[in-house]
């Protein structure tokens, strides 16, 4: 029993036809916290939908994803939400940023989320420098007022992270982060998130392909089928 | 706060956003623009159509006229609210105006009294002020638009006949020269217009006593066209021939007139129909000395019309037979059955109170007379005990007060013999048809919001397909079904409120300086696009109180767009994440 981040029993199917199609079969996972989990598997095993489910994106067909005692999934769809703002971060493999705002109203919004506009009024100027600070540590001092458009790939993965980490999540989930970057571009955000796990002892829990990612992980979890491997 | 910021950047980044919001502009636009020049135009055509009618108006029902009438008007103008009453005498008339002869009616009136209880002295100002205006007009064009060799008198005569309207009415030129003139001569213009704003219209007596004195509607007195486009009309000290049908004297009477003035309601048949002679001569020649046909009476407003014609009448006002009703009901409870239907027929009277198209004076008085019999039967009934119910001494007393109280104004009644109608009992034909034209208007209008709401609703159903995956990312960051949905209500909100304050804005610059554009666009395009002489009227007018349905109006197009962003931002709230999120 985990007092952190932890799924019980989880099934996933997807209604096909007749008879549905499991894509999770009773997946058990402790996620512990500090550590840096690498979730590997070949494409279809069902890697992503665990990320989306533990980060409360899509809701299990059965099963529970836990925090600490409470459990997740029977929570109301608003709460759900408050936590996908204030305890998870997520970067997706295609960046996904909005690309009508620039890079630091990307890295905001997130920071906006909840927030009622007299209240705001008096946090906006702290969040805006946090998200300055964030973006300037990844790099970005001179992109601020760029819109994704005008970002190489690169530069909007390290955007789409300083969004995911503007609310200091207590758990980054990453969706092949590196999947769509060139492989120096790769290496240099997998350094990045590297050394937010080992500085800042951030809890990340990474769906991957990337080799170097799987040697550098405190634990390699592997997914066939929609079952755990047993090591 | 990111769901404003959210819909705001959409608004601003999204080029279908500013489409939807120049057509909520454009149906704003257009509904305050036509509503406004529609209400302008009601309100020009209801003064038109009262033309000389008072407040109420008196006359006997079954009798041609009545003698006696300086009684009744001492009693009237006694009254509380009542401002003056004048005396009548009407008739239908052959009029002979040079070689052709009209179909019209003659009115005697007591000029003095006529002038305070009807608007026809503004009418005789407005024929005296244009008729100026126009020689002045005449003048300036026949010494090449100088007014320096023009004899003082005559230009001081013509500038004192001029109201502040009138002036402005004189083209932009001729106005700085005549002011340029008055400033070289020292005529105070102020003083002038004064003058004609106070003067009062005078019969000018004829030495003649064959001939009487007499006002004529401006368009009477008109004979024709000439060759050059000029009217030809009657001038002051013609002659005009008055011929009454009536059963005094072998079926007629001739009565020659003089022109000594003329009158312009701008109510065409009006101006076009009637005489006014003095209500002497009248009387002499009808041969009933110290008769009339009716008595016009003015009021301090036309909103207290109900409760003086009830005083007139002797009967009491929907409110007083209300608060009687609300006694008895103190009284002897709310269930009893005579008191269930005097409350039903109240309600029924109060209807037809507010819709005064939909019944005559004559039908509100014998609805009136219905409940106050009723109830000074049940009050009756329960005086001599015979109602089963045992009041209060106190309740006795109020009971008693409240039949004194009836009893006194049924004596108090002076016109009981009388038909009173209100001006708009008169004209209730004209007024119906001009309230449903602008209801039948205002529906049709309301279209014009409609498709800017179904504009919106494609818009904005366009724009959330455009932003699937802009729902993912809000989604994966925190935002909620209902924070997904506030963002495209949100966006249609500000779509509509934006669209409609320009809409609005616009609106009131065009309606505010509408007569500018006219003239402008008149010059553009080289004729009148709106014929003076067609609609009898100087300027366009506009609704000058436009505030109320401008707010009206925009209240109404951003509910529309409201209603028309649900459906889209529900759609959008029941996006699923990961579906969204799944492509590049």
């Amino acid at each position: 029993m985990s007092d952190f981040l932890s799924v019980r029993d989880l099934v996933r199917e997807y209604p096909q036809g007749e008879t549905p199609l499991p894509v999770l079969r009773g997946i058990n996972l402790d996620v512990r916290e500090g550590e840096f989990l690498v979730i590997v598997g070949s494409s279809g095993a069902g890697k992503s939908t665990l990320l989306h489910i533990m980060g409360l994106l899509d809701t299990p067909t059965s099963g529970a994803v836990l925090f600490g005692d409470r459990n997740l999934t029977t929570l109301s769809e608003r709460e759900q939400s408050r936590l996908r703002n204030t305890l998870f971060g997520f970067v997706f493999q295609f960046f996904h940023l909005l690309p009508d705002f620039t890079a630091l109203e990307n890295v905001l919004v997130p920071a906006m989320v909840g927030v009622g506009p007299l209240a705001w009024a008096r946090r906006r100027k702290d969040a805006a420098e946090r998200a300055r600070s964030l973006l300037s540590q990844v790099g970005l001092s001179a992109r601020l007022t760029h819109r994704p458009g005008q970002l190489s790939g690169g530069e909007r993965q390290r955007v789409a992270i300083c969004r995911a980490l503007i609310n200091t999540p207590r758990v980054l989930f990453l969706d092949e982060p590196t999947g769509n970057l060139d492989s120096r571009t790769g290496q240099e955000i997998q350094e990045l998130i590297e050394g937010l796990n080992r500085r800042d002892r951030q809890t990340i829990v990474m769906v991957t392909h990337s080799d170097t990612a799987v040697k550098r992980a405190s634990r390699v979890v592997r997914i066939h089928d929609g079952q755990i491997l047993k090591a | 706060m990111y769901k404003l910021f959210v819909a705001f950047r959409y608004l601003t980044r999204n080029w279908l956003n500013l489409v939807g919001v120049a057509a909520v502009a454009i149906g704003v636009l257009v509904l305050v623009c036509v509503l406004s020049v529609m209400k302008g135009f009601d309100e020009e055509f209801r003064n038109r159509l009262r033309a000389t009618l008072s407040d109420l108006i008196i006359e006997p029902y079954s009798e041609e006229t009545f003698a006696g009438y300086e009684e009744m008007i001492a009693q009237i103008e006694a009254l509380p609210h009542v401002v003056a009453c004048a005396p009548r005498y009407d008739g239908l008339a052959l009029i002979r105006v040079g070689k052709s002869r009209r179909y019209g009616e003659f009115q005697g009136v007591d000029l003095p009294r006529e002038v305070k209880a009807t608007d026809f002295g503004q009418y005789w100002r407005a024929w005296r002020g244009r008729a100026a205006r126009e020689k002045l007009a005449e003048i300036a064009r026949e010494n090449g638009g100088d007014l320096a060799g023009v004899p003082r008198e005559t230009l001081l005569d013509l500038l004192n006949r001029m109201r502040a309207e009138d002036f402005a009415l004189l083209p932009k030129d001729l106005q700085a020269r005549a002011a340029r003139w008055a400033k070289e001569n020292t005529v105070d213009l102020t003083a002038a217009r004064r003058a004609a704003e106070s003067a009062q219209p005078a019969w000018t007596p004829t030495d003649d006593p064959r001939f009487s004195p007499a006002f004529a509607g401006s368009e009477l007195l008109v004979l024709g066209q000439s060759r050059d486009g000029k009217l030809v009309s009657l001038n002051i000290g013609d002659e005009v021939v008055v011929v009454s049908a009536t059963d005094v004297f072998d079926g007629r009477v001739i009565r020659r007139c003089r022109i000594a003035g003329a009158y312009r309601s701008g109510l065409h048949d009006y101006d076009a129909r009637t005489i006014c002679l003095p209500l002497e001569d009248v009387q002499k020649f009808m041969g009933r000395p110290g008769h009339v046909t009716s008595l016009n009476v003015r009021l301090d407003s036309f909103a207290n019309a109900p409760k003086v014609r009830a005083l007139l009448m002797g009967i009491l006002t929907s409110d007083e037979l209300g608060r009687g009703i609300e006694m008895l009901r103190g009284i002897v409870g709310g269930a009893d059955a005579d008191l269930r239907r005097m409350e039903t027929r109240l309600r029924e009277l109060r209807a037809q109170e507010g819709n005064w198209w939909a019944t005559g004076d004559f039908t509100v008085v014998v609805a009136t007379a219905e409940i106050e019999t009723a109830l000074f039967r049940k009050i009756g009934a329960i005086l001599r005990g015979e109602a089963g119910v045992k009041p209060s001494a106190a309740d006795l007393e109020k009971m008693r007060a409240f039949q004194k109280a009836g009893m006194e104004r049924e004596q108090g009644g002076i016109a009981r013999k009388f038909r009173i109608s209100t001006w708009e009992d008169k004209r209730r034909t004209f007024l119906r048809a001009v309230w449903i034209e602008r209801r039948i208007m205002g529906f049709i209008l309301f279209f014009v919001i409609l498709i800017a709401g179904f504009l919106i609703l494609s818009i904005l159903h366009t724009t959330v397909l455009s932003k699937t995956k802009d729902i993912g990312i809000l989604k994966s960051i925190g935002g909620s079904v209902g924070g997904i949905m506030s963002i495209f209500m949100l966006n249609g909100l500000l779509m509509s409120t934006v669209g409609a304050a320009i809409g609005a804005g616009i609106g009131l610059l065009i309606i505010k300086n509408i007569n500018a554009i006219q003239d402008f666009l008149e010059r553009l395009a080289g004729f009148s696009l709106f014929p003076k002489d067609v609609y009898y009227l100087d300027r366009l007018p506009v609704d000058k109180d436009p505030a109320m349905s401008i707010l009206t109006i925009c209240v109404i197009s951003i509910l529309v767009s409201l209603i028309a962003s649900a459906y889209p931002a529900w759609k959008a709230s029941r996006m699923d994440a990961v579906e969204a999120l799944r492509y590049e």
